[in-house]
């Protein structure tokens, strides 16, 4: 079976206090790519997993999980 | 304040989801002028007699869409080098989803060859010159129609 990818960018988020919209122009993108990942609609390329969590002020790993590993 | 400065002035989450909103609205007009257009070249090749006054119904909804589509921006001109800009012409999910529209839309188009060339060549016993151009016509028009509303339906909200 297929790993899933799994996201903490929402709670990131609240930890950071930002918005989607303030988020996306954070990382350089639109409000709906911010939503579209959070919803699992979509998997980002290295560079934008890398802006989001330069945005955030966390790393990779921090934001995104493989079903079944642990959070870092 | 003039407009320009109003809109300079809004913050800039504010100014990205105004270009994107003028993004959608560009697309959906240009959507109605490509399906205005190959109506129009339907009726004039299937009838000659279709009055060329109708023609100039295109120039007229063009400019109208032109007005509300500044409506969208309040005034202010789309600048490709701004942040806001970049950031929708550089969006994954809309390049995603661009791609998506574009690979069904060749596949329908693809599937609807066979239904338009039985309709034009046998169903409506044309000439053979007519069949061709209203082929080339139909399917020009279902491909580009099909490619935007599939792209503004992938990517709405």
């Amino acid at each position: 079976m297929e790993p899933e990818l799994r996201n903490r960018i929402k709670v990131q988020r609240a930890i950071c206090d930002l918005t989607q919209a303030e988020l996306a122009e954070k990382a350089g993108v639109t409000r709906k790519s911010v939503n579209a990942i959070e919803t699992g609609r979509m998997v980002p390329s290295v560079l934008l997993a890398l802006k989001l969590a330069n945005a955030l002020g966390v790393t990779v790993d921090a934001l995104f999980t493989l079903d079944g590993d642990a959070p870092k | 304040m003039s407009t320009s400065e109003v809109f300079m002035a809004e913050p800039i989450s504010n100014r990205s989801e105004i270009y994107l909103r003028f993004s959608r609205r560009s697309m959906a007009v240009v959507l109605m002028v490509v399906l205005m257009l190959s109506a129009m070249g339907i009726a004039l090749t299937l009838h000659a007699n279709v009055p060329k006054t109708a023609i100039w119904l295109i120039p007229i909804a063009i400019a109208i869409a032109v007005v509300v589509l500044q409506s969208t921006t309040r005034g202010d001109r789309w600048d490709p080098e701004s942040p806001e800009a970049k950031a929708l012409l550089n969006d994954e999910w809309r390049q995603a989803n661009l791609n998506r529209a574009t690979r069904v839309a060749f596949g329908l188009t693809l599937l609807v060859q066979v239904p338009l060339g039985l309709l034009f060549a046998a169903g409506l016993e044309l000439q053979v010159q007519q069949a061709v151009t209203a082929m080339v016509i139909s399917t020009t028009g279902f491909g580009v129609t099909s490619m935007i509303s599939l792209f503004l339906w992938f990517d709405r909200e």
